[in-house]
């Protein structure tokens, strides 16, 4: 079986995207109704949703900071969401993994001194995962936090690239993570700044090709930023409309 | 209130004039507003690098020098005299705790309350054995914020006949940020329906006591029979709370009509009260929905529609409304 070619002579890749251009984004927010924020989001075919509750009471007393608020993460694939059914994924080591990586992501950027003794949970789920699956969480679980009302330092965009056959590219899917063979940097970023608060590397790679991906994924990072910032314009807008003002 | 298309920085005449202006502009989590120095950092505002930046999506509002951003949507914050309705998820040590939709749980405290037959006494460790009978967890009671802590919790109280234990009726919950503070909070429909607005997003429906029979029952059964004596204490345990009375298919239909119109009003995000909930009834009367076809997107679309309209109307006619909404009558 001869190998795939990632990125073909004339520089397109498998899905006819530029190595360095993002799947269509697509996002919507305040999905559910007993949630306090909850957002939806589409990276090409990776679709996730994420749901933000609180702050509100400890669920356990002996969790509870005198100075600041607890945030969780619970981050899961439904059954469904990969080729192959597989039991539900909540609760193994990957995403044990993932949550752990959602709460050290949002926990500086969250205000959470401004609710002692509170708790804050945000619960992620991947509906189709199609690469890239943690960084749409990430971006899902920042709208859904904006959505709650939640005071954040800055947004977080996470965005992927990857090393493949030589060439860098941008935002993965999964044909490209699985069979691509090269290395993914999973990147989250606070975009005012431009300041990186999370990256991973699932794979050694030299120093001169972590530098490109770096500034690859900042760059998606970026563009991201933009729909999403446009996405929670719109979002208020249509609110502030429907509320006839503020009060 | 003014409103200005972005936001205005006059030099301001004189320090003892309250100016306040709204911005139409939304921003963003992150997004810079203005320049720190010259103004104070309120709800919503970060600084950083001698800017003040948002932290909330949401309008900016200014009041003199003080710069806040209000998110659109977000838990309960309780003001002192808010009017709320909660649940009791906990008794403890002299009180109990109350969901009202806030960042934290409510705290009533045992001294904070009514008990029947005997309101000005200091509470004995009698009345601690008796709390459970007085509000058992998962009972519902109206009360008001009396006053804040520093951690943001709060503490209610129901000394009052109007707020107590809440029977035969109806909780809807809904987005606090739609509640709007009103003159009262108790409102009696013409459909022979009372309301709570609670403005931590809690609504109340239950039938409106008979007239005929006047106060007595009216707070009776706001209150509830309350044991108020240690003898009462085998009855109080075998039955928890006040009987119930029956409440006639009637009101029940009137009271799932008004649940069905706020609900409807919550899911597009207009404001909550009793002029809003009032004109969807009336809608879905008009439109002949029955019950549970007001809950189809669409039929919630028609019903909301003319509320946005009179809405609107109100909101065009509306000249100058005062700086703030008076806190609601207590």
């Amino acid at each position: 079986m001869s190998r795939r070619e990632f990125v073909s002579p004339e520089g397109l890749r498998l899905d006819g995207r530029r190595p360095d251009e993002l799947r269509k984004l697509q996002a919507r927010m305040d999905l559910f109704s007993r949630a306090d924020g909850s957002a939806y989001v589409e990276m090409g075919n990776t679709k996730v949703v994420a749901a933000v509750y609180g702050p509100r009471e400890v669920r356990r007393a002996s969790m509870a900071k005198h100075d600041r608020a607890v945030v969780r993460a619970e981050f899961g694939m439904a059954t469904f969401a990969t080729g192959e059914r597989k039991k539900s994924s909540k609760g193994d080591k990957r995403s044990a993994e993932v949550s752990q990586m959602l709460v050290a992501t949002f926990e500086p950027v969250i205000l959470t001194e401004l609710f002692p003794r509170s708790q804050i949970d945000i619960f992620v789920h991947v509906l189709q995962a199609d690469g890239g699956n943690v960084a749409a969480a990430i971006n899902a679980a920042t709208l859904a936090l904006i959505d709650a009302g939640i005071p954040l330092k800055d947004f977080v965009v996470a965005c992927s690239a990857g090393h493949i056959d030589g060439a860098n590219v941008l935002d993965l899917n999964y044909l490209e993570d699985s069979s691509g063979g090269g290395p993914e940097l999973l990147l989250a970023m606070l975009p005012t700044e431009a300041t990186l608060s999370l990256v991973k590397i699932n794979d050694r790679i030299p120093l001169d090709v972590y530098d490109a991906l770096v500034s690859l994924a900042m760059k998606g990072a970026a563009l991201i930023h933009e729909v999403l910032v446009a996405k929670v314009k719109e979002h208020a807008h249509q609110q502030a409309a429907s509320l006839g003002t503020i009060v | 209130m003014s409103k200005t298309s972005r936001l205005a920085l006059p030099a301001y005449a004189s320090s003892t004039q309250t100016t306040r202006t709204v911005d139409t502009r939304v921003v963003v989590p992150g997004e810079v507003i203005l320049p720190h120095d010259g103004f104070l950092r309120g709800h919503g505002t970060y600084p950083k690098d001698g800017m003040l930046c948002a932290t909330v999506a949401g309008m900016v509002t200014q009041v003199n020098k003080l710069i806040s951003v209000v998110p659109l949507k977000s838990r309960f914050v309780a003001r002192i005299g808010d009017v709320v309705v909660g649940r009791i998820v906990e008794v403890a040590h002299k009180r109990w705790k109350v969901d009202v939709q806030s960042q934290q749980d409510a705290v009533l405290m045992l001294s904070s309350i009514n008990i029947p037959g005997s309101t000005q006494r200091r509470r004995s460790a009698a009345d601690e054995l008796l709390m459970r009978s007085f509000f058992a967890e998962g009972d519902l009671i109206s009360a008001e914020v009396q006053s804040l802590y520093a951690d943001g919790g709060c503490s209610l109280a129901t000394r009052s006949s109007k707020y107590g234990k809440l029977v035969d009726g109806l909780l809807v919950a809904v987005n606090p940020s739609l509640m709007k503070r009103t003159a009262s909070h108790f409102h009696s429909f013409p459909c022979g329906i009372d309301a709570i607005f609670g403005f931590n997003g809690y609504i109340w429906l239950t039938p409106s006591p008979p007239e005929a029979e006047g106060d007595d029952v009216a707070s009776a059964s706001a209150t509830g029979a309350i044991p108020s004596s240690m003898n009462d204490v085998s009855t109080a345990a075998a039955d928890t709370g006040p009987p119930f009375k029956s409440v006639p298919l009637d009101a029940r239909k009137a009271i799932v009509r008004l649940r069905n119109a706020i609900v409807a009003l919550d899911s597009v995000f207009i404001a909550i009260y009793a002029d809003s909930v009032w004109e969807a009834y009336q809608a879905s009367l008009e439109l002949e929905l029955d019950l549970p076809d007001m809950l189809h997107a669409s039929n919630m679309e028609a019903v909301t529609a003319r509320v946005r309209e009179v809405h609107d109307e109100a909101m065009a006619a509306a000249v100058v409304p005062g700086v703030e909404a008076g806190p609601s009558s207590a």
